[in-house]
């Protein structure tokens, strides 16, 4: 199993499937975890997916793109606050490093990968596959929740 | 001297109780004042419409992917805080992106939050002008190369108005949702 965990992924619907449990998925040296796709608003065929990115190894890496068969195209973003006109602005970017020993956060106000184009509503509880590649070739097969922040929308009020 | 000593004394406790007074406590705020748009029915909407109830004011998008749910988010958190309060308190969500913000998007994206909202748009012009009025502000930004084709950068703050429509209190980006709760009852508190 632990040869299963570190074996780098390429097809990530099985892998999707293997890990879905833990969330998370392997490249050699880099591990994804904690992945979730926020709830697409009713009139919105797009959202935000965030997870947590970690390089063990020694050398730098970076994501240079992202995919799903469930979405036209993923791009990343970075959300910034500009101090002076206190705007809060949205930034495609070509890429995010991960230093190495190190590891980077995307989440809400920072860095986060936009989901244009999604081919159905993914609902609060489902999944979504993702595959995140690194500019070592590598790829990382990644499955997310599909949930809300936590705890304050309608769904969960109703609970 | 003695006289003068008990002065003083009197004097210390009168301010202190002055400054502890809730009455007296929040300014108001040289930015907002009444305004008219479109809500999310097509209607015409007058923030003076909304007279008794204490009002939070703002700015943002639909398509907007992580700043406005998250306000929106907070607010809902605000609102399952503020128990029996939260009748009196009603949001106001002002696109500024009127060219994709249909009156039915506005509508069907809120109801997605436990938040007493109204989306309110309207010609660009008189969006433009309550913006300004509020002192927030917003660009549009053209971002070719992306599937969205532009992203629209705005101020994410978020306008507490009294129940006579005065701005009393500005919450930024990252103020806590129960620093918000405090703020609105401490509005509440002042306008009954």
């Amino acid at each position: 199993m632990k040869a299963l965990l570190v074996t780098t992924s390429v097809v990530f619907c099985g892998a999707a499937l293997l890990f879905a449990p833990a969330l998370s998925a392997q490249s050699s040296s880099v591990v994804v975890h904690d992945a979730w796709l926020r709830v697409p608003l009713p009139a919105q065929d797009q959202t935000a997916l965030y997870f947590v990115i970690e390089n063990h190894g020694s050398a730098a890496k970076a994501i240079v793109s992202a995919s799903s068969p469930s979405a036209a195209k993923i791009e990343m973003h970075e959300e910034k606050m500009d101090a002076a006109k206190k705007m809060m602005s949205m930034t495609p970017i070509a890429r995010i490093a991960v230093p190495a020993n190190g590891m980077v956060m995307l989440k809400p106000g920072g860095y986060h990968m936009m989901v244009f184009g999604l081919k159905s509503k993914p609902m609060a509880g489902m999944t979504f596959p993702v595959s995140v590649t690194l500019d070592d070739g590598t790829t990382i097969a990644v499955t997310a929740m599909v949930r809300d922040e936590p705890g304050d929308s309608m769904k969960d009020m109703k609970k | 001297m003695k006289l003068h000593r008990l002065t003083i004394c009197i004097t210390v406790l009168a301010l202190v109780t002055i400054s502890c007074s809730r009455q007296v406590s929040l300014p108001v705020l040289p930015v907002g004042g009444d305004f008219t748009l479109t809500d999310d029915t097509g209607h015409a909407f007058t923030l003076s419409s909304l007279r008794g109830k204490a009002v939070l004011v703002f700015f943002g998008y639909t398509s907007c992917p992580d700043a406005c749910p998250t306000t929106l988010s907070k607010l809902s958190s605000v609102y399952r805080r503020l128990g029996a309060d939260a009748k009196r308190v009603k949001t106001l969500y002002i696109t500024v992106d009127p060219g994709r913000d249909t009156p039915e998007a506005l509508k069907a994206d809120l109801a997605n939050f436990k938040v007493d909202a109204l989306g309110l748009t309207g010609a660009k012009a008189d969006i433009d002008k309550v913006v300004k009025q509020y002192g927030a502000a917003y660009e549009i930004v053209p971002t070719p190369d992306s599937y969205a084709k532009y992203t629209v950068s705005h101020t994410t703050t978020v306008y507490a108005l009294d129940t006579s429509g005065r701005t009393r209190i500005l919450f930024d980006y990252d103020t806590k949702a129960d620093d918000i709760v405090n703020g609105i009852r401490e509005i509440l508190a002042s306008s009954s």
